[in-house]
């Protein structure tokens, strides 16, 4: 919300403190008063939402006061309204909306419709501090994918407010092209990224597989654009088995906004380095996918690999921080959402 | 200066006088160092003969049971590496035999004197957990300073699954430090966490990295190649300590303080982490099949991992004929 609102009043996302809504009208007339809403009777009908937001700048509160505030919103699904990954900073947006273009343009076709339900597209935690959407398209039978997943969760902490988003693409065994992450994690003026071709095989033991998906392609090059962007710092996830799945050429970041004082140096960090950076390595991901994976020899391991990957990957990080956020049943549910989403069952 | 030497073919000591610095050089094995406490001088026919043999290379203190020497590094650096090394022989020596790596390849240098280099290899013992011990170091001079670079390696055996032991030390000339360490993993970690588990997650492995990332004047470092890369464990540390300390001190003295009391505490800890899990924490591999793939692996860790490297780096600044030699011994194992 506190982007819709910039959008419309021309004030940098970053000066905004908090917007908490005043009240809601339709046609003129107060239908709600209050800080949250949910309208699912109106879907589709347009209100104007009245705003009190404080800023960090006090020339900027002096002009907007005087404006009242407010933003024009049409009520629509959670998990279908305009914005996708809607608490992402704009620059944040842009990227992931990128990414996850780039692969669908390829993909497409070859995705059933999702099967999420909706309690998972959309959930939010009982004191309204944590909402969260997750949504998983399965490949068709002979795609060679298992599944698509998209995802984003924002949270209130006492830290400041948390917005991790997610895009990642299984394939399943009939390839061995390398799975494809991006981890884009925005909390007060840092911002963490991953974004990896996940190894299908022991590179070790298999150096044909480092030459083919790796050095051919060219990607420790992609990785030195985050090494050697300013205010870059390597990121070491605090999960040996996540670290150990990862390929010798991921890129794992830590960026900072520079010294500047109004936080501009972090759209700036991610309009120069991570929207570049993140393109290239998805448009070498889907040339693997669609160039250089061959089909399995060995379909069993690379099976259980991609389980552990599953397992010891995603649902333990999801066991593991949903709970806190959101309560048992919801990560229940998210979890059960997740092992049964894909294409290959696990 | 008195020098010991113990060729098989000579059987005794060389002396040389102060001016003469080239003297052949072996790793001395226990029965040579009881004849040497016997006769320190050598007859004009031994000088004679040894003189006639082609000239390598250098001096080794009397007293000392090293199996591996690093005389080119700084004070600090040399310390380092030879308590390390000491370490080894220690708590190893027992399973491993005396080097039996040619004189030629414990020691080689460069045509034009710009580059020397040291391997050597000692197998282990029949059906130990140790494959070999090796360690190597190799200097050489560039524009801007000369680098040196140490590497202490103990490779296990099919016998067990314990990880292998990688420590390297490089000194980029006198500006700054790299230093690599790990436990190698035997296996596939992502398709056995059980290993990862074991090895990896129920000890400071971890907390030590960590705490070598919190030195302020250490940084993040990564490998060109990206097969060695992909060898380490998810515990390595690869760091470059660069030449300043948090007191403002620079230069030579900050590097050897952090050699001092980072680098060689860090390097201890880590191998005695490595020893109780090579002693008591690793298990032998049962199934044949596993422990085939186990083989193959360790075959490639040695080809891709650092025989490829000596073939690439060691040409150019050796020539052919020196680089053969050294690889044949690496391949050899001892």
């Amino acid at each position: 919300m506190e982007a819709c609102l910039a959008a419309n009043a021309a004030i940098p996302s970053g000066a905004i403190t908090r917007a908490r809504i005043c009240h809601i009208e339709r046609r003129n007339r107060r239908v709600y008063v209050g800080h949250g809403a949910e309208f699912p009777e109106l879907v589709g009908f347009r209100l104007r939402v009245h705003l009190q937001i404080s800023l960090r700048r006090s020339e900027f509160a002096r002009a907007v006061v005087c404006r009242a505030p407010f933003i024009n919103v049409t009520v629509g699904k959670a998990a279908e309204s305009g914005t996708r990954f809607p608490f992402l900073s704009n620059a944040g947006r842009k990227v992931m909306t990128n990414v996850s273009a780039i692969v669908e343009n390829e993909l497409c076709p070859l995705l059933q419709d999702t099967k999420t339900p909706d309690d998972v597209r959309y959930y939010k935690s009982e004191d309204g501090n944590a909402q969260g959407s997750i949504v998983i398209r399965a490949g068709k039978d002979s795609s060679k994918i298992d599944f698509v997943l998209e995802s984003w969760l924002h949270a209130t902490l006492p830290s400041g407010a948390l917005d991790i988003a997610m895009f990642v693409v299984m394939l399943g065994p009939e390839t061995d092209a390398p799975h494809f992450l991006f981890e884009f994690i925005e909390s007060g003026s840092s911002l963490v990224v991953f974004l990896d071709h996940l190894p299908r095989k022991d590179l070790v033991l298999d150096t044909d597989y480092q030459q083919r998906f790796y050095e051919a392609p060219g990607l420790d090059e992609i990785r030195k654009l985050f090494e050697e962007a300013p205010n870059s710092k390597p990121y070491i996830s605090p999960a040996l088995f996540v670290r150990s799945i990862l390929s010798p050429t991921a890129v794992l970041y830590k960026l900072s906004a520079g010294t500047q004082v109004d936080g501009g140096g972090l759209e700036e960090q991610i309009e120069t380095v991570v929207y570049p950076g993140s393109q290239k390595m998805t448009e070498a991901w889907i040339e693997s996918f669609l160039t250089r994976g061959s089909s399995g020899c060995n379909v069993e391991d690379t099976l259980k690999r991609d389980n552990q990957i599953k397992t010891f990957g995603f649902e333990v990080d999801l066991s593991a921080n949903l709970p806190r956020l959101f309560g048992q049943n919801i990560a229940d549910r998210v979890v059960e959402a997740f092992k049964t989403g894909g294409r290959i069952k696990v | 200066m008195v020098l010991p030497t113990d060729f098989t073919l000579f059987g005794c000591l060389a002396a040389l006088s102060p001016d003469q610095s080239h003297v052949i050089r072996h790793p001395r094995s226990r029965e040579m160092e009881a004849k040497e406490t016997s006769s320190r001088y050598a007859t004009t026919a031994l000088r004679q003969e040894r003189d006639q043999m082609e000239p390598i290379l250098e001096d080794v203190d009397a007293a000392s049971n090293q199996w591996i020497q690093f005389p080119c590094f700084s004070e600090a650096g040399q310390i380092l590496m030879e308590e390390m090394a000491q370490a080894v022989e220690n708590e190893l020596g027992v399973l491993l035999y005396a080097s039996k790596t040619p004189s030629n390849v414990t020691r080689f240098i460069s045509p034009k004197g710009n580059a020397e280099g040291s391997l050597i290899l000692r197998a282990g013992k029949h059906r130990s957990k140790v494959d070999f011990a090796m360690g190597s170091w190799l200097r050489y001079d560039l524009p801007f300073g000369t680098l040196k670079v140490a590497t202490l390696m103990i490779m296990a055996s099919s016998e067990s699954d314990a990880p292998h032991f990688l420590f390297e030390f490089i000194e980029n000339g006198s500006s700054s430090l790299i230093v690599l360490l790990d436990l190698l993993p035997r296996k596939d970690v992502v398709l056995e966490p059980e290993y990862l588990k074991r090895f990896y997650e129920n000890n400071e492995l971890d907390s030590i990295r960590k705490s070598i990332e919190r030195v302020p004047q250490s940084q993040s470092y990564s490998c060109a190649s990206l097969y060695v890369r992909s060898l380490m464990s998810p515990t390595a540390i690869l760091t470059k300590i660069q030449d300043w300390l948090p007191s403002g001190q620079r230069g030579e003295e900050a590097l050897a303080y952090a050699v001092e009391s980072i680098v060689l505490p860090t390097a201890k800890k880590v191998f005695s982490i490595w020893l109780d899990e090579f002693r008591n924490g690793s298990k032998e591999i049962m199934d044949d099949i596993d422990r085939r793939i186990m083989t193959k692996r360790d075959g490639q860790i040695k080809r891709y991992g650092i025989e490829v490297d000596l073939s690439a780096n060691l040409p150019k600044l050796f020539g052919q004929r020196i680089t053969d030699r050294v690889i044949a011994a690496y391949r050899n194992g001892q």
